[in-house]
């Protein structure tokens, strides 16, 4: 359910009041545009419980995330109180303490990235913005990076340069160009090389994995609202994760980073994408239209225009197709894997591969298919290769770090898409059992 | 933007104005493309946008390289490579007379530019002569990618209202909105054509009716047979049965029966059976080219 919130305000929950549909119909939307679909909304979990849980100064709990709003302006529901809530259930949350960045700077590695060590605070960065950056400092920033395959991925590649029969049979589909499809999949593998996120919440001071699995989940809200592609929405994660991982934020911006995100994969991706006033609405105006546009430029100078990063999603649909599954696998690997943007601890890893995990479990629980013949010719990965992904994400779904982040859960559940979350779960060492006829071949 | 030295004005892109103009240092000749980021607007442009994204992935020399991106207060300029003219240009300035060798040439390389941003995920939306750079050295390279888009598998609704009249597809023409790489194969055709023909464009029209009438005219209206659910576009509209009356000897006279050929396949109403730029470089035409070269 949409809700509409500003993320760094602190509101109590007893001023919650039902949405008037007029209002949203009435937002500030285009006609034909970003639309805001559903207009009441529900309460949310209290967003006190996580930060409770992360057990961090409360002076600063009082700023973190998030105070959750529907669309109309003045009902707010849920609140970042710390005082309210229970916190019982919520202990999984990471803790991050501060620690100090330069200790911690070393573990960052990124090929791609020359880490820039600024902590930049919103209005800091903002001001910089505005009085315009020196235009020999942007023309530094800008730098290509050159994908360099290994030999080995060469070599490997063109062994396998034999054209799948599904790619055979849609040769001539236009709408699955399966002339150009493996080629386009062993682009992207090459290309993600590119994008490897390192670990950097050791080096964020202010922010915390469960401060970015609510973002992602209010991410994935407006992703439903405006009715976006998903592919806009897990651009707008990765575009978040590599910002993060290039700039020490303050937590005050993290609302604005990735509504901008959004705002700017939107552009890339959509064929009408929302207006900023659509997202200076959803976020209750907490930022007014210069700073959107400064974020904006700031993010594709920080991720260097670099907007083509392959996502798990595309990878995801891709195996799908080459397994020829049925809608509802599909359908619920997908919410497997929507599931894994909220996840920290998954982002330094390949999105090929989270996606090839996601769908193994969904095969498992759907008891369809196996990993084998063109699913590992066209991943190029055996069932080992991402063992310890199906794991993790098998963990992710028995025992939620936050559950009462549900977005993405009530999604699912939901007829159109086949209500896949509620499917079953198996215990871990089920979906290695190959006595069920559905063996791996590892 | 000290760092470059304007010179003149070349032109007006998709989105702005294009400039060429001397690195001061290097003394290297640029093309500098402005875009105004207004106060009133929705910041970067999508089109700005896509293109430095698409040219930033999109390194090949049948594609015009994009050096670099600089940000300043209320304008973003890109730094493209220069090119000496477009193939509009060069058309205006041949006479009438264009070498078939030159016209293989140009043709191979339009189609080596085209496979390759389609088999890295783009469509380029919008080919036509003036979007096509020649340099001094009779190289060709794709330019303005304004409307250009990466596309997905598979390919979902994109706009309807790409490409310019003259090289638009009859499929786009009927509304489609499911395309993909056969979008711009299509334009190849005709720029084959308008090639072979030095600067003549084949299908002049005045408005969608009369482009889709000049494109039935040629090569026959389709039916049912030849096209499967052609009137399900959502702009179809059903028009009178032409049946093929000239010759493509005719319509193309300088170039030679491979080259026509390859042209035929290329000019196919039904999208599907459009030849991709990949299958197009492997065609007898272009046999006596060096291998090397496709």
């Amino acid at each position: 359910m949409f809700t509409r919130k500003k993320i760094n305000e602190n509101i109590g929950p007893q001023q919650s009041k039902p949405l008037a549909t007029k209002k949203v119909m009435e937002g500030p939307v285009k006609g034909g545009q970003a639309k805001i679909k559903r207009a009441i909304p529900t309460k949310r979990a209290a967003f006190g419980d996580i930060t409770n849980a992360t057990k961090e100064k409360p002076d600063d709990l009082k700023k973190i995330p998030l105070a959750v709003k529907p669309l109309a302006a003045k009902p707010l529901i849920g609140k970042i109180h710390p005082t309210i809530g229970n916190n019982a259930k919520n202990t999984k949350i990471t803790s991050k303490t501060k620690t100090d960045l330069k200790n911690k700077a070393n573990t960052a590695t990124n090929h791609a990235a020359d880490l820039q060590e600024n902590s930049i605070s919103r209005s800091q960065a903002l001001k910089n913005l505005a009085a315009g950056v020196p235009e020999d400092r942007v023309e530094e920033d800008f730098s290509f990076v050159i994908v360099e395959d290994s030999l080995e991925e060469k070599l490997q590649e063109e062994s396998d340069k034999t054209i799948l029969d599904i790619d055979q049979e849609l040769y001539t589909d236009v709408f699955n160009v399966g002339l150009y499809a493996q080629d386009i999949f062993d682009y992207y593998r090459r290309r993600e090389n590119m994008f490897i996120i390192p670990p950097y919440l050791d080096r964020q001071s202010t922010i915390s994995a469960g401060m970015r699995a609510i973002l992602v989940d209010w991410m994935v809200e407006v992703q439903e609202s405006f009715e976006l592609n998903h592919e806009t929405l897990y651009l707008a994660v990765k575009l978040t994760d590599i910002y993060l991982s290039r700039i020490t934020v303050n937590k005050e911006m993290l609302q604005l980073i990735g509504a901008s995100a959004i705002f700017v994969s939107s552009k890339f991706d959509e064929r009408c994408p929302p207006l900023i006033e659509d997202f200076i609405y959803i976020c209750d105006n907490a930022f007014d239209k210069d700073e959107f546009i400064q974020m904006e430029m700031e993010l594709l100078r920080k991720v260097n225009f670099d907007l083509g990063v392959p996502i798990s999603y595309r990878f995801l649909r891709r195996y799908s197709k080459v397994a020829r599954l049925s809608i509802e696998t599909l359908t619920l690997a997908r919410f497997i894997l929507e599931m894994s943007l909220m996840e920290y601890d998954l982002v330094k890893e390949k999105d090929s591969k989270v996606a090839a995990a996601a769908l193994y479990i969904a095969m498992k629980m759907r008891k369809e298919g196996v990993w084998q013949g063109d699913l590992v010719k066209s991943s190029h990965y055996k069932v080992d290769d991402f063992k310890h992904l199906i794991v993790a994400l098998n963990k992710m779904l028995l025992s939620p770090a936050v559950p009462q982040l549900n977005t993405i859960r009530s999604k699912y559940s939901h007829v159109v898409f086949h209500e896949v979350a509620k499917i079953p779960l198996m215990p871990t060492e089920e979906l290695f059992n190959t006595k069920s006829g559905t063996n791996d071949c590892s | 933007m000290q760092k470059y030295e304007k010179l003149e004005k070349i032109g007006e892109g998709t989105y702005g104005t294009v400039f060429k103009a001397k690195n001061r240092e290097t003394l290297e000749i640029v093309a500098l493309k402005r875009v105004r980021l207004d106060d009133d607007d929705e910041g970067v442009p999508s089109s700005a946008l896509r293109e430095i994204c698409l040219l930033k992935e999109l390194k090949h020399k049948n594609v015009v390289r994009l050096h670099d991106v600089v940000h300043s207060e209320r304008k973003l300029t890109l730094v493209f490579e220069y090119c000496d003219q477009d193939l509009k240009k060069y058309f205006d300035a041949c006479n009438g007379e264009i070498d078939p060798d030159v016209v293989k040439s140009f043709m191979c390389q339009l189609l080596r530019g085209i496979a390759f941003c389609h088999s890295n995920n783009v469509l380029h939306r919008d080919l036509k002569p003036q979007n096509l750079l020649i340099n001094k050295n009779g190289e060709l390279k794709l330019g303005d990618f304004g409307l250009a888009r990466a596309f997905g598998f598979p390919v979902r609704f994109y706009s309807a209202e790409v490409v310019t009249l003259w090289y638009r597809p009859p499929d786009v023409l009927f509304g489609a909105k499911m395309y993909s790489t056969s979008i711009d194969m299509w334009s190849a055709g005709c720029i084959f054509a308008e090639l072979a023909n030095a600067g003549r464009p084949l299908f002049p029209g005045n408005d969608d009716d009369d482009q889709l009438k000049r494109i039935f005219k040629l090569l026959g209206t389709p039916t049912e047979e030849t096209w499967p659910n052609m009137a399900l576009l959502p702009n179809y509209r059903p028009f009178p049965m032409y049946h093929v009356s000239t010759t493509w000897q005719q319509v193309v006279p300088k170039l030679n029966s491979k080259g026509r050929d390859l042209l035929q396949k290329l000019l196919v109403c039904f999208p599907p059976n459009r030849l991709s730029a990949e299958d197009s470089l492997q065609h007898p035409y272009f046999s006596d080219v060096n291998p090397s070269m496709k």
